[in-house]
């Protein structure tokens, strides 16, 4: 039998009964809403950064324009809202991903892991079934925060071509990937759900804090961003940026799309051992 | 070449916790068998019955199963048995169906066949009606049904039960004993299952393994377990030389203390008992109570270990399988 024996329907029935749990999907696709809307549009930095009425017109003029270079400077966009939107779809492959080892949990519990163990398959395919099916409920989840953010406002970059699209979709996936792999392998060896939890709570925020998804690495401390730079979502979060914004320069993406895709490639490889050698 | 269906040798699983759940055991199976292992609950039986499905390494000892090692040739041996574990174990938010196609699937079998097979098993069982529902509106024998009916997907040379009986009602049990006994009757197979209710064992298996605190302390047909006895059984319950005075007896084999209690081996139980009573009153001694006995495999289990035989489960039982699935293995 194949290493691939057994995944095709095992990734069909965690996909089953993720349709079939209709609280699940509500989760996954208001959650997002309300991080978009409610906390996308309630910070405006240009409002914020608006050059003072009293200042004469001449002046306030060149102050706005100034000010207009030094968001453009940071942010690589005068509308915060485009910076933080395509932060937030990378933020949510992990809040997603993040909860993909649960499964695991629950199938030892349920006593549907020692099934699989006792059936001919390898090992590896019981935990790509589990990863597998995370990244495709992730995909679906960012192809409705796409549209939504589009629906938003967010402002593409001039002449972004279908293939630009398709590229953030392999960076996603690549994402996902990374990072359902890791999760999903916490959950080989830890079996209270108690636990899978707290781990997961334990590193989502900071990850998300030590990345460029609400704000620009360059402004960071050299310590931070020194943990900025080893943080998959930042690559990920760059090229997307630049595949969907047009920010960035183009030379530094060959280092992007090499670290994230070395990383994926890593965290699969490790999690597949684990998984073959202790589930 | 015919292996034996199971052959086990010297066999000790100890777990982490330092408990011995199965302890030096040997055992030969052989083709064709319908075979219970008996025994109260914690005795080893699940134990066992996943060193040889393969999802436990023994700690000592080797296990073959079709002749293939359960450690070294663990995926081989998957192929050709099954496998219905103690907890019910399918989908419970997938119908019957569905379960039935990814048991298929787990097995290698797929598209038509698989549909082919799975409505098969689904009418043997008698589940062919609900197979598009979801299993978690099933009732428990139903449940238990679908995870026989799960078992059988790869059709195995080997069919292992872990309690397939557990939790349900008398005429549940029965209609699982049905099953069992037509799947034993059409199919090359041998079965092996495992039960804490010995009059389960007796009526259903052709051979039998009673097993204790790890250890198999009788093997054999139910019958000739139950004339290994040699007799009925008077159990009494008196004040006074009552060994003394039977062991006196032609008819009395032995005389025992089990529980506070005298256990009298006879022959011929219903003519000697009246003659026990008066020999015991005519020297005095007060009899409080008196049961006669035939022999069972109950009497079989004191016989061997010298205790009674309770099959009741302890009232934490749901609690710990529930503890143990969840703890690493
Ligand atoms: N995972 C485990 N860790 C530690 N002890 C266990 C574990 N599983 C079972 N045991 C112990 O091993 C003994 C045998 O258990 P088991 O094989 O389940 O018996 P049975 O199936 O006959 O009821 C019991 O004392 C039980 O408490
Ligand atoms: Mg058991």
């Amino acid at each position: 039998m194949s290493l691939l024996t057994g995944v095709y329907g095992l990734f069909v029935r965690e996909m089953l009964k993720w349709f079939r749990q209709k609280i699940h999907i509500i989760f996954a696709f208001i959650v997002p809403i309300v991080w978009l809307i409610l906390f996308g549009k309630s910070f405006n930095i240009s409002y914020l950064l608006e050059a003072p009425v009293g200042v004469p017109e001449p002046i306030r003029e060149a102050v706005q324009q100034a000010i207009q270079l030094m968001i453009l400077r940071i942010f690589g966009t005068l509308d915060y809202f485009n910076f933080f939107a395509v932060g937030m779809l990378n933020a949510f492959a992990l809040f997603t991903s993040m909860w993909s080892g649960m499964s695991l949990v629950f199938d030892r519990r349920l006593g549907y892991l020692e099934r699989m163990l006792a059936a001919p398959i390898p090992r590896a395919s019981i935990y790509m079934a589990k990863v597998l099916a995370s990244v495709a409920k992730g995909l679906l989840q960012f192809t409705v925060m796409l549209i939504l953010v589009f629906i938003l406002g967010l402002s593409l970059k001039p002449g972004i071509n279908p293939l630009d699209i398709l590229a953030v979709y392999l960076v996603m996936l690549a994402l996902m990937l990374a990072l359902s792999a890791v999760f999903t392998a916490t959950a080989v060896k830890i079996t209270s759900h108690d636990a899978v939890i707290s781990i997961s709570n334990l590193v989502n925020l900071p990850l998300i804090f030590t990345s460029n998804a609400i704000f620009p690495v360059e402004q960071m401390p050299a310590w931070l961003k020194s943990i900025a730079a080893v943080n998959p979502l930042t690559h990920s979060i760059s090229l997307s940026r630049y595949l969907l914004l047009g920010i960035g320069k183009p030379s530094a993406m060959t280092l992007h799309s090499s670290y994230l895709l070395i990383f994926t490639v890593g965290c699969v490889a490790l999690g597949s051992y684990l998984a073959s050698k202790y589930l | 070449m015919r292996e034996e269906a199971v052959d086990v040798d010297a066999l000790s699983v100890v777990y982490r916790n330092s408990v011995r759940a199965v302890d030096d055991v040997s055992l030969v199976i052989k083709r064709g068998e319908l075979f219970a292992l008996v025994g109260p609950n914690g005795a080893g039986k699940t134990t066992l019955m996943k060193v040889l499905t393969t999802l436990l390494k023994p700690t000592s000892g080797r296990a073959y199963v079709c002749g293939l090692d359960v450690v070294r040739e663990a995926g081989q041996v998957r192929r050709r048995i099954g496998y219905v574990p103690q907890n019910l174990s399918a989908d419970d938010e997938l119908t019957g169906m569905e379960n039935m196609l990814l048991q298929c699937r787990l097995y290698g079998v797929s598209g038509r066949e698989a549909v082919k097979r799975s409505r098969q098993l689904l009418e043997v069982v008698g589940l062919l009606d609900a197979a598009n529902r979801v299993v978690a509106s099933y009732s428990g024998g139903m449940r238990r049904r679908l995870e026989i009916a799960m078992g059988l997907v790869n059709t195995p040379e080997v069919l292992f039960m872990d309690e397939p009986t557990l939790g349900l009602d008398v005429q549940s049990r029965l209609v699982i004993w049905d099953y069992i006994k037509t799947l034993r009757k059409q199919e090359d197979i041998t079965i092996i299952f495992t039960t804490h209710y010995m009059e389960e064992a007796d009526k259903l298996s052709q051979r039998l393994g009673i097993i204790d605190r790890g250890r198999i302390v009788a093997l054999g047909s139910p019958e000739e377990l139950k004339r290994r006895i040699g007799g009925d059984i008077i159990a009494l319950e008196a004040e006074g030389d009552v060994e003394g005075l039977l062991r006196r007896l032609s008819f009395v084999d032995s005389v025992s203390l089990v529980n506070g209690g005298y256990r009298v081996k006879v022959v011929d139980g219903e003519e000697n008992l009246p003659k026990i009573l008066n020999t015991l009153n005519e020297n005095g001694v007060k009899v409080r109570k008196v049961t006669l006995i035939k022999p069972s495999l109950d009497q079989v289990f004191v016989e061997f270990t010298g205790r009674e035989y309770k099959e009741e489960e302890p009232p934490d039982y749901l609690m710990q399988t529930f503890i143990r699935s969840s703890r690493r293995r």
